[in-house]
């Protein structure tokens, strides 16, 4: 039964191409987006983690940058 | 271990070059460095040697053995040595030559900017940094966790992350509303459609199922494909990092990332064509008969 409803919606979809472009042109653009800062956020968490893990201090000169 | 660093303008958020001076015995017991023993060996022999991160290498296409001069660091002269590659540190952009040498390179001889230290398996780092700050050196000093420090040094690049998850729930509202309108018009074309469906015998359900089935698989498609151009993006070196003064980020991804990318689509097209696809199965079977297109 899933599987024909899956079928059946799959046909429905290619009615109007237009609108299947447009939708899914949305979805990928929103996609591409939504997993590059995703991918900025996991690396940040890398570098994070990977200081956080260290046993190091770091010493400077007050008030120097 | 003191070090001398050296880096190039940070006004640019790309090509930063930053050099760390470092003694050349013990730069190894601060990071789990992978290189080979005998571009260590040769780092170590060669005053002018350097090791450099795999990222830079590859950003610039350097290869072992070869001599690079640096305009924009005072025109440093340095050979490579040595490739090495860090386990997700910031490292990888970074090019570890002699202290001496570098200090010597830029008339700054026995001056170096910053301190490294090992802390002993059980030290207390914070009490630790306390009593260093509180010696009486020449200089007032300022020591932190590595963790304190780089998250000082990406500051910038946290901002970042929070604007970027105010960028996320936004587009969530952006695929709500597009994918709720593509929905809605297509299932109020077939509205007569659904009425003939339910005189068939498709349940209420049935027809939920389907209209929200349209939506999932659209995002789903949707999802896929974005994820795999960032993917390519990101493999084909056409997006490699994201720098801050001093500090450059290798973008990588990971199954996390895809999932969490590809789920969040898929809940958007859910949520999107869940209100049209219950009108749908909400219909009169004799009003959607009667429905004219």
């Amino acid at each position: 039964m899933a599987s024909k409803l899956l079928t059946l919606a799959i046909k429905n979809m290619f009615r109007s191409k237009t609108r299947l472009i447009a939708t899914t042109g949305c979805c990928i653009i929103s996609s591409l987006i939504v997993c590059f800062l995703l991918t900025a956020q996991y690396s940040l968490g890398r570098v994070m983690r990977s200081a956080g893990d260290s046993q190091n201090l770091v010493m400077m000169q007050k008030d120097r940058y | 271990m003191p070090i001398k660093l050296l880096m190039t303008s940070c006004q640019s958020a790309s090509d930063i070059i930053a050099m760390h001076g470092v003694d050349k015995n013990t730069f190894r017991k601060f990071r789990n460095y992978d290189v080979p023993q005998e571009a260590v060996e040769a780092f170590r022999a060669d005053r002018s040697g350097a090791l450099v991160g795999n990222m830079i290498a590859r950003r610039y296409g350097w290869k072992v053995g070869r001599n690079v001069v640096l305009q924009e660091l005072d025109g440093i002269s340095f050979n490579i040595s040595g490739v090495f590659t860090t386990d997700g540190s910031a490292d990888d952009f970074l090019i570890l030559a002699g202290r001496r040498f570098l200090q010597e390179a830029v008339s700054e001889q026995g001056i170096s900017n910053r301190v490294m230290i090992r802390l002993k398996p059980g030290a207390d780092p914070d009490a630790t940094a306390r009593a260093i700050d509180a010696m009486p050196l020449a200089v007032k000093t300022v020591t932190q966790r590595e963790e304190t420090f780089m998250s000082a040094s990406i500051d910038q690049l946290r901002d970042m992350v929070t604007i970027s998850r105010i960028v996320i729930v936004v587009i969530i509202a952006v695929i709500l509303i597009a994918m709720g309108n593509a929905i809605s018009m297509t299932t109020l074309e077939r509205t007569r459609e659904f009425g003939i469906l339910r005189t068939l015998g498709f349940r209420r359900g049935a027809i939920l199922s389907m209209v929200l089935s349209e939506g999932a698989v659209q995002a789903l498609v949707g999802a896929v494909v974005g994820c795999a151009i960032v993917q390519a993006i990101i493999s084909a070196n056409l997006l490699k990092s994201v720098s801050t003064c001093g500090v450059t980020i290798t973008l990588t991804s990971g199954y996390a990332v895809w999932l969490t990318g590809v789920g969040v689509i898929c809940l958007g097209g859910l949520l999107g064509s869940a209100a049209p696809a219950w009108r749908a199965s909400r219909l009169e079977i004799v009003n959607a008969i009667a429905h004219e297109e």
